[in-house]
């Protein structure tokens, strides 16, 4: 297994992705609380429902069957509210003018929801996800980076594992997604010269930027060695290959997603009913951008199953967040750092996020 | 380092800008994407902000009163948006610096001739055709050579504070073709290549503005209008006011040719100094433009 792992590690050292710009860095589609909290760590240690969405070889892990019903998620930027004012003068009644107040800040939200089918080393998922965002910068001839994109689509994966015996510390695990997607929009940069051309028909200009629904289909490989080093002691490695080659819609106007390889590990240990895990993960190593951006710590603190503190640092700039679960119900809470730019320290930002749940076991 | 220019200028950290984009602008690592940043940050140093000068360009006063001959508030909305005093500032030099970055903003394919080109460095010539630079380039133009027009009007024109009406003639400065030729600032036939540039952008972007913006650029474009032809009409006739000289072959004083072709060439702000090509209709060209301000911006008779 150690050789799946290493030729796995070569065929993905001689894969090439594409530069892309640090924005659609975050245009996963589930952008979890619990992982945000955490300083957006899950390849290495994928433990949970959402191992799908961060390294389907967790799959392997899951032993139940389950429905959730609603997944539920809400994210914003600190300048939304820092700059709410500004904000809203500028929607009561638009003129270019106005935006100028929001030179240089992050502006956005973003929300989806989900339904999950969850078997032992099954889930099937339909999700939908809608992103908006406003940036600008250059006040003497300002550029405006415009989001609007709008996702759903039927997600499915599964996993296997292997040991040697079953008792054996070892188990190897490996597991795939695939994903039919439907988008329409992206994220753009529009300059001042095409937004005067726009000011006749500012809707029909703004409708040919953003384009139609097209569809895609992307794969995601993942595969997890888990050790377990006593009773109440796991250790988690891992890596994922994620839209395998890019997922790419047909239209060239939405954003496609580009292919990311993932790798990292987690420790997690039982303390009389409670849990205490960190993990680390480097994340795009294919991508073009700084080696912080890549980069991801975190941990979590459980009391029994019903509450966590989490905590960590996402691209080297601090996370931290909370999860409350009351039966069926799942609330949880982050606030994360951000690069927006693809060399620390020039541009980040703060952003929050909520998500609910409710899920049923069977 | 781009990303680190961009942060700069959103936070008005001119000087870094300038610095930092310089060294890329300077390099065969040099974009389009480099050059309008490069701009910007001279821009930046100038205080040029588009929205804010579109909103201040689109509420300006281009009333034209009536009288012999009639004037236009043009120089006064131009002197009141871009006011300047000091003899010497780094305003015009980062307008200047500006305006040759943006005419290096060619479109890919774009064939330069030696006579419309303007060389920089080994990395970046500048094109002192329209067609040949970017729709954003000719945008931003516009709006720097205006920059540059204001500015240069408040300094050499003394506009009275409240009223804008002028109260130094143009020509006490630069009162013939030899004093323009003798001009050690070269601010007057950079005076004269803002009014060009701004044509040039006026009489397009005024096809695709709408609102109070279009109807200031048409108001805008009729007084530039003036201007060139009192140019044109200094070159061939030898005087402003007396059409363009091709009925009076024996008054045609450059020919049409020579006229037009420094019509042409003074888009580029040193034409007028460019010993190795033909200055001399150049500065006539320059000197009438600067009659025709003065017999036009209302104030000292």
């Amino acid at each position: 297994m150690i050789r799946l792992f290493a030729l796995m590690s070569l065929v993905f050292s001689v894969l090439q992705a594409p530069s892309v710009d640090a924005r659609e860095q975050g245009t996963s589609l589930v952008r979890q609380a619990r992982s945000k909290a955490m300083g957006g760590i899950g390849v290495g240690m994928a433990d949970d429902d959402f191992a799908m969405f961060n390294n389907p070889a967790g799959l392997a892990g899951n032993e139940l069957s389950g429905w959730r019903p609603l997944y539920f998620q809400l994210e914003g930027t600190l300048d939304d509210y820092l700059y709410f004012a500004e904000l809203t003068d500028v929607t009561s009644g638009f003129t270019l003018d106005k935006l100028n107040a929001l030179m240089g800040k992050d502006i956005g939200g973003r929300t989806g929801g989900m339904t999950m089918f969850m078997l032992p080393h099954f889930h099937l998922a339909y999700l939908a996800d809608t992103q908006v965002s406003f940036g600008q910068y250059n006040p003497v001839n300002p550029i405006y980076q415009i989001g609007a994109m709008i996702t759903h689509g039927v997600q499915l994966g599964a996993a296997w594992s292997y040991k040697r015996g079953r008792r054996a510390p070892d188990e190897f695990r490996w597991g795939f997604a695939g994903k039919f997607l439907f988008r329409k929009g992206g994220f753009y940069e529009i300059g001042t010269t095409s937004i005067l051309q726009s000011a006749s028909d500012p809707q029909t200009y703004f409708a040919g930027v953003i384009g139609e629904f097209g569809t895609a289909l992307g794969g995601d490989l993942g595969a997890q060695y888990v050790r377990k080093i006593d009773y109440d002691t796991t250790f988690y490695l891992g890596s994922s290959l994620q839209d395998i080659a890019g997922t790419r819609f047909p239209d060239i106007r939405t954003q496609s997603i580009p292919m990311a390889l993932n790798a990292g590990f987690g420790f997690k240990r039982n303390l009389n009913g409670s849990s205490f895990s960190i993990g680390m993960d480097y994340r795009n190593i294919l991508l073009s951008t700084a080696l912080s951006n890549k980069l991801h710590f975190g941990g979590e603190f459980g009391l029994g199953k019903v509450f966590f503190l989490r905590a960590g640092l996402n691209q080297l700039r601090a996370s931290y967040g909370a999860e409350f679960n009351f039966w069926l119900l799942k609330i949880g809470a982050a606030s994360f750092g951000e690069e927006l730019d693809s060399a620390y320290g020039i541009s980040s930002t703060r952003r929050f996020v909520f998500d609910m749940s409710l899920g049923i076991a069977i | 380092m781009i990303a680190t220019i961009r942060s700069n200028l959103s936070s008005f950290n001119c000087a870094s800008a300038v610095e930092k984009s310089e060294s890329l602008f300077n390099s065969r690592y040099v974009t389009n994407e480099i050059r309008m940043l490069h701009a910007s940050s001279y821009g930046c140093l100038a205080g040029v902000q588009l929205i804010p000068l579109m909103t201040a360009v689109g509420s300006g006063d281009y009333t034209v009163v009536a009288g012999v001959p009639p004037t236009t508030k043009f120089f006064n909305t131009m002197a009141q948006i871009f006011p300047s005093s000091a003899i010497v500032d780094a305003k015009t030099q980062s307008l200047q610096k500006m305006q040759d970055v943006l005419q290096s903003m060619i479109v890919p394919g774009a064939v330069l001739s030696d006579f419309d080109s303007n060389i920089i460095n080994p990395y970046n010539t500048g094109s002192l055709l329209y067609r040949d630079r970017t729709d954003d380039a000719n945008t931003l133009l516009m709006f720097s050579s205006m920059a540059l027009f204001g500015t240069l009007l408040s300094r050499y024109g003394d506009p009275d504070p409240s009223s804008y009406d002028q109260r130094k003639k143009i020509l006490d400065t630069w009162s013939n073709e030899t004093a323009i030729a003798n001009d050690v600032t070269k601010n007057a036939c950079s005076f004269a290549s803002s009014v060009l540039n701004m044509y040039d952008g006026v009489s397009v972007v005024s096809t695709v503005s709408s609102g109070a913006l279009g109807t200031a650029l048409l108001a805008m474009q009729a007084a530039l209008d003036t201007i060139i032809s009192a140019g044109m009409q200094k070159c061939r006739n030898g005087q402003v006011g007396i059409g363009d000289g091709d009925d009076d072959p024996t008054n045609d004083r450059y020919g049409e040719t020579r006229c037009n072709n420094a019509k042409s060439r003074l888009r580029y702000r040193n034409a007028c100094h460019e010993t190795d090509r033909d200055p001399q209709p150049v500065r006539t060209f320059v000197h009438g433009m600067m009659i025709a301000i003065d017999g036009t911006w209302a104030g000292v008779p």
